[in-house]
C-alpha cells in the first residue's frame, strides 16, 4: 500500500496524494497516511475520500467494491440509481453512500468517515477535515 | 486509567454512548466526545485523557473494544 | 378488558351445514363416504382422548372474558382438499352456520372463512359478509403451499383492510400431510404430534414471507394474527430477518425499513401454549413493542390455557396481555357490551 506521510498533519492541512491519474474511477485506492489507512474514490462526478472502518463491525472499506443501489421501490420493481457512487463493505455487504458515508437505506447506525478530498488541476489533495453531515 | 477518543476514526455508531453514556456522547455532528467538561462528576483531564472512575473502567474497555472505529484508547496509568 | 383470541367453534355434525346450501350441494355432500372423509381430514388433529368425535360449540366463555374470536377451524382444513369448488362450498355452509350460532358463544365474534386458492372469491366473500353482519371479527385464511407474502394474495388482504378485519392464521392440521397445504419442516412426519410441535416453523416462514414481500408495504393497514403457533420464537425470528435485510437491502428495494419493524406494528401471536415461553418471556421479551405482539388465545376447548395460566406465566405482564387483542380486533369492540 502507498504510504503518503508518516507525521501527523493537522485537520485542515491539505497534502497532495498525487496525480489524478492514478487513480482510477470506479475503485477504491487505498493510502497510508498519518498512520491511518483512507480510501481515494474517484467518480464520474468527483472524489471522495474515506476511511477503512465500516460502523458495523470496523470492515475494511477500502477493500470494498464501488457500485450503485437500488432505490427503495414498489414490490417487485427494481430501480438501480448511484452508480458508482457507493461502496459495499466486503465482510457483511453494508452499503454506504460515497459523500456522506451514509448507510444507503437506513440499514446500519453510523456512517462510514468521509474526509475532504479535491482537485487542484491534475491533483489530488486530501485533508482530515470530516465531512459534513446532516443527522 | 484515562480513555481518548479520536473524531478522526469515529464512525458514529453510538456503542459507546449506548454502553457508558456516563463517559461516552455522541455531538452535533454524530461523533464521539468523551465528557471531560465537568458534566463528569470531578472529571480530570491532561494529555492522557480523561480519568474515569473505578466503577466505570470494565464498561469503558469494553467500549473500547466494540469500537466499530476503532478510535477509543485506555491509558493505564502507573500503578494501576 | 381480556380479549380471547383463539377460540374454536365447530358443528357436532356435519349435517348441520345442509341447510346452509343450496339443496343439490346437500344431496352432494350427504353421503357418508365424503362426510366421513370431511370428518377424518380432521381427525388427524386428536392427539388425545380430550377430543371429542365432535366439537360441538366450545365450552362457555370464561365469565372474565370480554371478548372472543372464535374461528370454524373445520373449515380450516380445505387446505388439503382436493376439490376446491366443493370446499368453497362447505365453508359458505360454515360461515353461515358460524354467524347463526355466536349468541352460543357469550361476547363471542365470528372469522369469516375464505379459500387460499380462490383469492378473487373470497375477497367477495370478505366484502359480502360485512355488509351482512357486524359479527365478523376476523378473516380466516387456511394456509397453503403459496406463501404469504405472494401477491397472489392482495385481493384478500386489500378486502381485510378495507373491511378493517385482522387477518387470522391457524393451522388445520393437515399441513405436512395432505398435498396442496404448505410442506412442513424438511419432511413428511408419521404423526400427527410430530406436525404439531413444528407448527411454529409455519408462522415463521409465513411472517418471513409478508416482509420480504412487502406485503405491508402495500398494506399498511393490515393485521395479522397467527394463532396457535406460539410466540417464543419471535425475537430470534425478529434479529434474523433484520440481519439478512441489512446486508441484502438491494434485492428487496421494496422492503423500506428493517423487517422487524413491520412485525412489530402489524403482526401478532397468540399465547398458545403459553408454557413453551416460560423462560424467554422475561430474557427475551424485554420491550413493551415486543411484549404488545402477544396476545391472549386460549385455544379453547383444545387443551387450551385459562386466564389463570396465562397470569401464572406472564406474571406482571399478564393482565396487559390479556387485553393486547383489543387493537387486533378493534372493528369489534364497539359491540362489546
Amino acid at each position: 500500500m502507498t504510504q503518503i506521510q508518516a507525521s501527523p498533519s493537522a485537520v485542515d492541512e491539505f497534502i497532495s496524494l498525487g496525480p489524478l491519474v492514478q487513480f482510477p474511477i470506479g475503485q477504491v485506492k487505498a493510502l497510508e497516511l498519518d498512520g491511518r489507512v483512507i480510501g481515494i474514490v474517484r467518480t464520474v462526478n468527483g472524489i471522495h475520500a474515506l476511511g477503512n472502518r465500516c460502523p458495523h463491525q470496523g470492515g475494511p472499506i477500502c477493500r470494498g467494491i464501488v457500485t450503485g443501489t437500488m432505490a427503495p421501490s414498489d414490490p417487485d420493481e427494481y430501480v438501480y440509481e448511484k452508480d458508482g457512487e457507493v461502496v459495499r463493505c466486503p465482510w457483511h455487504g453494508y452499503e454506504f453512500e460515497l459523500a456522506t458515508g451514509r448507510s444507503v437505506g437506513g440499514a446500519v447506525r453510523g456512517r462510514v468517515p468521509v474526509y475532504t478530498a479535491e482537485v487542484r488541476g491534475d491533483e489530488v489533495f486530501f485533508s482530515w477535515r470530516r465531512g459534513a453531515t446532516t443527522s | 486509567m484515562r480513555v481518548r477518543a479520536d473524531q478522526i476514526d469515529c464512525t458514529g455508531s453510538g456503542m459507546c454512548e449506548l454502553s457508558v453514556p456516563e463517559v461516552f456522547a455522541l455531538d452535533d455532528a454524530g461523533l464521539v466526545i468523551v465528557r471531560g467538561d465537568g458534566t463528569l462528576a470531578g472529571a480530570d483531564v491532561n494529555d492522557q485523557g480523561t480519568l474515569v472512575p473505578v466503577g466505570m473502567r470494565a464498561g469503558v474497555r469494553e467500549a473500547a473494544a466494540a469500537c466499530p472505529g476503532g478510535c477509543i484508547s485506555c491509558h493505564d496509568e502507573d500503578g494501576e | 378488558m381480556i380479549v380471547d383470541c383463539d377460540r374454536h367453534v365447530a358443528v357436532g355434525d356435519y349435517a348441520e351445514l345442509f341447510t346452509h346450501m343450496p339443496q343439490s350441494w346437500q344431496k352432494h355432500f350427504e353421503r357418508d363416504e365424503f362426510v366421513g372423509s370431511v370428518r377424518d381430514a380432521a381427525s388427524h388433529i386428536k392427539l388425545t382422548d380430550r377430543f371429542g368425535d365432535a366439537v360441538r360449540v366450545g365450552s362457555e366463555a370464561c365469565a372474565e372474558v370480554d371478548l372472543a374470536l372464535a374461528v370454524p377451524h373445520q373449515g380450516l382444513t380445505i387446505n388439503g382438499w382436493a376439490d376446491q369448488v366443493a370446499a368453497k362450498t362447505f365453508i359458505t355452509a360454515l360461515n353461515s352456520w358460524s354467524i347463526q350460532n355466536w349468541e352460543a358463544y357469550s361476547a363471542g365474534r365470528s372469522a369469516i372463512l375464505v379459500s387460499p386458492y380462490d383469492p378473487e372469491w373470497s375477497a367477495r366473500v370478505i366484502t359480502e359478509a360485512v355488509s351482512r353482519s357486524d359479527r365478523y371479527s376476523a378473516v380466516a385464511l387456511p394456509l397453503s403451499s403459496t406463501l404469504l407474502g405472494a401477491n397472489s394474495f392482495d385481493r384478500i388482504y386489500r378486502a381485510a383492510t378495507e373491511a378493517d378485519l385482522p387477518v387470522v392464521v391457524h393451522f388445520s392440521g393437515v399441513e405436512g400431510h395432505y398435498l396442496g397445504a404448505p410442506p412442513l419442516s424438511g419432511g413428511v412426519h408419521t404423526t400427527a404430534f410430530a406436525r404439531a410441535t413444528l407448527m411454529p416453523h409455519l408462522a415463521e416462514s409465513s411472517i418471513t414471507s409478508l416482509c420480504f414481500g412487502g406485503t405491508f408495504e402495500k398494506f399498511p393497514g393490515l393485521r395479522v394474527l397467527f394463532s396457535g403457533f406460539g410466540f417464543a420464537w419471535l425475537p430470534s425470528l425478529l434479529w434474523r430477518l433484520d440481519r439478512e435485510w441489512r446486508t441484502f437491502r438491494h434485492d428487496v428495494p421494496w422492503v423500506k425499513q428493517p423487517p422487524s419493524e413491520y412485525v412489530l406494528d402489524s403482526v401478532w401471536l397468540s399465547t398458545w401454549p403459553v408454557g413453551e415461553a416460560a423462560a424467554e418471556w422475561p430474557s427475551l421479551f424485554t420491550s413493551e413493542r415486543l411484549r404488545s405482539r402477544v396476545v391472549f388465545g386460549s385455544h379453547d376447548p383444545f387443551d387450551g390455557d385459562t386466564v389463570d395460566a396465562i397470569r401464572d406465566t406472564l406474571g406482571e405482564s399478564a393482565d396487559a396481555v390479556l387485553g393486547h387483542g383489543s387493537p387486533v380486533l378493534a372493528r369489534s369492540l364497539g359491540a362489546v357490551k
